[in-house]
């Protein structure tokens, strides 16, 4: 062969089987596109706590499990939009969603199916859809976090903190994640009119919006910004590297806490209605619970658990939860609210 | 900010990152193409290799510390764009067209004046030649570095950047139509051909032909070449060493932590192979599909045509394959690798063009002719030398260039979260993944792995380089 001719044709043929091969083996391992009976799930809940459930769950019922992950910090589209994308066409069985509102929008958009079985039956009415298409469990609380090493984490402090230049608060951008349930909370207790003064005066102040919940945590753990607004899970985070940080929970007028469960749906349209129904009242468990209230994020459990099973520090959620608002109100005011959010920062 | 703000914002930033490569990437060519030693070429294309999340990872609390001085946090990220692309700018000064008004054109046409001419007339007609020198010469280089600083979407996220690529990300993000999204590219899209036309008319109708570099006829001076090497420190510094070091440091926490949860591991390690079996693929078959384009001058216009959709960026190649490969007539290979694949092959057919182009201009004809020589002799020590020359001359460069195609789909995040079959892992979304919690030991040292993995399948290609240049020539 000439040294400066194209490569052979039976070299390229060789890479080409061996390309082939490569991705044989893969769609043979059914955790790539599944069996027949594979359930597919849309999991948004962080990997390293939704996995083991799942993966035990398979081992306990036979039901093999293909795990789509998704997180806040993922660059994609997002689950919620991809599984409005694939609504003629869909490929995901059960969502769970480590939120709730985004599950309402695709109830809105009709992409839920319904069902209501025993683990429906153990979550308390205000964190659960009275129609059954999407039931919350294990939630995350809305907190202030605080740099313990420049102010105090009392109320009075934050009320300080907060009258005055707020360049020194950092807040996650409004546009997805929590921060856009929180959004909508205001917008569905103050209405738009208000919340887009609040907003802009906020703004106006030199407020500091940042990517996402973790950076806020990171900004306040470091000192960059004496406070925030985060979640909780975020807030254990930092304490437990041992940072100088402290929560406070964020309360609305009337002292109602702010509290965003997971939530779990079947997708409608799905052939293996039985199988999903199995992995719904699993997830909504008692064991599921408390195995996600014991892990470093420390969820709240919902439903009804022994409470000497709790940690202190879930304990003292569960103090807050108890006061936490109706989220199933919300449904609407997301997407009033989303829309004035894109006329503010996607003109 | 609007669409046209962020997009106005990205433009002046690629604009000024450009205008500085003009300057500078004609004079480290013409160093490096004089013989720059294997050291300073590797140290300075190495950025090109820099995963952008080992760069924006390792700097984002710092950068996010900035938030308060945002004029230093803007100056910090331009200053890495910079120095990841200006060794793009600097290839593409290699690689383009000589332009078509030579120095001795421009001195004759000066030696040609008559007394009689017109003195505004001849120094218009001057003043053309030296555009049409200049355009040639720069536009290339300016292009590809606006081009690729324009398009860069990784660290501007994670550094919390103004850009049109987060400002497109938050938008889809929060719900936006896809049509909406394409009507929005409308702006992002003016820009980019703003440069492109130009190119692409003095690429027809002014450049001389692709020789060696002739151009390059000044003797690099003493100055020069030691801002070349300190260019090479500070990028290399500031792209590798540091952020390698801020990675490692967590190294032997994080591996304990990693072993010590299997799950974890199996997911990492599926998610490796998982990146590695992409990286091939689109690998392989952009270069192929490529290179047997190229090679058949009637399909040219179609090579050309088929890099277009790559300049829509990751993101939106991704959502049109996306609604496309939900139609009805596609759907059944919606859960499939071939949608990720085609995104992949379709962002990266420009740049694997510009890369056949520069390995076919790096040939020295000489070379290949002695090579060529030492393989018509029957004695083998002589032709495992022509076989040493030969991997030098030409084989080393289509290795770079392959790899670099290789690196650039194995890291790819964006088309793979949205493409990708359903349970499919790959080692960048187990990494996003672990970032939700900010920096922590495990996502150092899968950082670390994530990047060693291509190193070490490049070591592996150079060092059973004898057995592969056998495949090739008998």
């Amino acid at each position: 062969m000439n040294p400066h001719s194209n490569p052979p044709t039976t070299v390229v043929v060789i890479v080409f089987v061996l390309i082939a091969t490569g991705w044989g083996i893969f769609f043979l391992n059914d955790t790539v596109t599944g069996s027949e009976d594979s359930l597919v799930v849309y999991c948004a809940h962080d990997s390293a706590f939704s996995e083991p459930i799942l993966r035990r769950f398979e081992a306990e019922t036979g039901i093999p499990i293909v795990v789509r992950h998704d997180t806040e910090a993922t660059k994609s589209l997002g689950l919620v939009n991809l599984l409005i994308a694939e609504k003629d066409h869909p490929r995901c069985d059960v969502f769970w969603n480590n939120q709730v509102l985004g599950t309402m929008a695709l109830k809105d958009e009709n992409v839920l199916a319904e069902y209501r079985g025993p683990g429906y039956e153990r979550i308390p009415s205000r964190f659960k859809d009275p129609d059954g298409t999407w039931t919350g469990f294990a939630a995350r609380m809305r907190v202030y976090i605080v740099n313990t090493n420049v102010m105090s984490a009392d109320e009075q402090s934050l009320q300080d903190a907060l009258a005055g230049d707020l360049s020194r608060m950092a807040i996650a951008k409004p546009l997805f994640g929590t921060t856009l349930s929180h959004y909508s909370l205001l917008w569905h207790l103050w209405g738009g009119e208000a919340l887009e003064q609040w907003h802009h005066d906020t703004r106006s102040r030199g407020v500091r919006e940042v990517p996402g919940n973790a950076v806020v945590k990171n900004l306040v753990a470091e000192g960059v910004c004496h406070f925030g607004w985060t979640d909780t899970d975020d807030f254990f985070v930092a304490r437990d590297d041992g940072l100088p940080v402290a929560a406070l929970p964020i309360r609305l007028e009337d002292g109602t806490t702010i509290c965003l469960p997971n939530s779990v749906a079947i997708i409608r349209g799905t052939n293996k209605l039985n199988q999903a129904q199995r992995l719904v009242d699993y997830l909504l468990s008692e064991q599921v619970e408390l195995e996600l209230a014991a892990s470093v994020s420390r969820q709240i459990p919902l439903g009804p658990v022994d409470p000497q099973l709790l940690s202190p520090d879930v304990r003292q959620l569960s103090d807050w939860a108890q006061s936490a608002y109706d989220v199933t109100l919300l449904g609407g005011s997301r997407q009033d609210c989303l829309k004035w959010l894109e006329s503010e920062y996607l003109r | 900010m609007s669409l046209v703000e962020a997009c106005g914002w990205t433009c002046l930033r690629s604009l000024a990152i450009s205008i500085l490569a003009v300057a500078i990437c004609t004079r480290f060519a013409s160093i490096l193409s004089r013989g720059g030693s294997r050291l300073v070429w590797l140290g300075f294309l190495s950025p090109l290799l820099c995963p952008e999340i080992l760069t924006g990872y390792a700097y984002s609390s710092f950068s996010l510390s900035l938030i308060q001085h945002p004029v230093w946090k803007e100056l910090w990220y331009s200053l890495l764009v910079a120095f990841r692309w200006i060794p793009a700018g600097t290839l593409m000064a290699l690689v383009a067209p000589s332009p078509s008004v030579s120095r001795e054109a421009i001195h004759c046409y000066r030696l040609a004046k008559r007394p009689d001419d017109a003195r505004g007339r001849h120094a218009l007609g001057l003043a053309a030649m030296w555009l049409r020198r200049g355009a040639t010469g720069t536009l290339p280089i300016f292009a590809i570095v606006f081009l690729l600083s324009f398009q860069e979407f990784e660290m501007a996220s994670l550094f919390g950047a103004t850009s049109w690529t987060v400002w497109l990300f938050d938008a889809q993000a929060s719900g936006l139509m896809l049509t909406n999204s394409l009507a929005s590219a409308v702006w992002p899209l003016a820009c980019e051909l703003v440069v492109l036309i130009p190119v692409w008319y003095f690429a027809l109708h002014h450049a001389g032909p692709l020789t060696a570099a002739t151009e390059f006829n000044a003797r690099p001076t003493q100055s020069q070449r030691v801002a070349l090497n300190l260019w090479v420190m500070l990028s290399v510094m500031a792209l590798w060493l540091i952020p390698m070091w801020i990675v490692g440091r967590d190294g032997p926490t994080g591996i304990r932590s990693l072993f010590g949860a299997p799950l974890m591991r199996e997911a990492f390690v599926r998610g490796v192979a998982g990146s590695l079996l992409v990286g091939i693929t689109a690998m392989a078959i952009t270069y192929v599909g490529c290179q047997w384009l190229w090679n058949r001058h009637r399909w040219r216009g179609f090579a050309i045509a088929l890099c277009l959709p790559g300049f829509l960026g990751i993101l939106l190649l991704s959502l049109i394959l996306l609604f496309l490969f939900q139609s009805a007539g596609l759907n059944w290979l919606y859960n499939s690798p071939v949608p990720l694949v085609t995104a992949l092959v379709l962002w990266m057919s420009p740049r694997a063009l510009l890369l056949l182009l520069l390995t076919s201009r790096l040939l020295p004809s000489d070379s290949i002719h002695s090579a060529n020589l030492l393989f018509a002799v029957a004695d083998s020590p002589q032709r495992g030398k022509g076989r040493e020359l030969w991997w030098q001359t030409v084989a080393r460069g289509h290795v770079w260039a392959l790899f670099l195609l290789f690196l650039w789909a194995y890291l790819d995040l964006t088309a793979t979260s949205i493409l990708a079959p359903a349970g499919f892992r790959s080692a960048p979304i187990e990494l996003y993944i672990q970032t939700h919690y900010g920096r922590n030991a495990v996502l150092s040292v899968m950082i670390g792995i994530t990047v060693a993995v291509p190193a070490l399948v490049l070591g592996m290609v150079v060092a059973s380089r004898q057995t592969l240049i056998r495949w090739f020539i008998k």
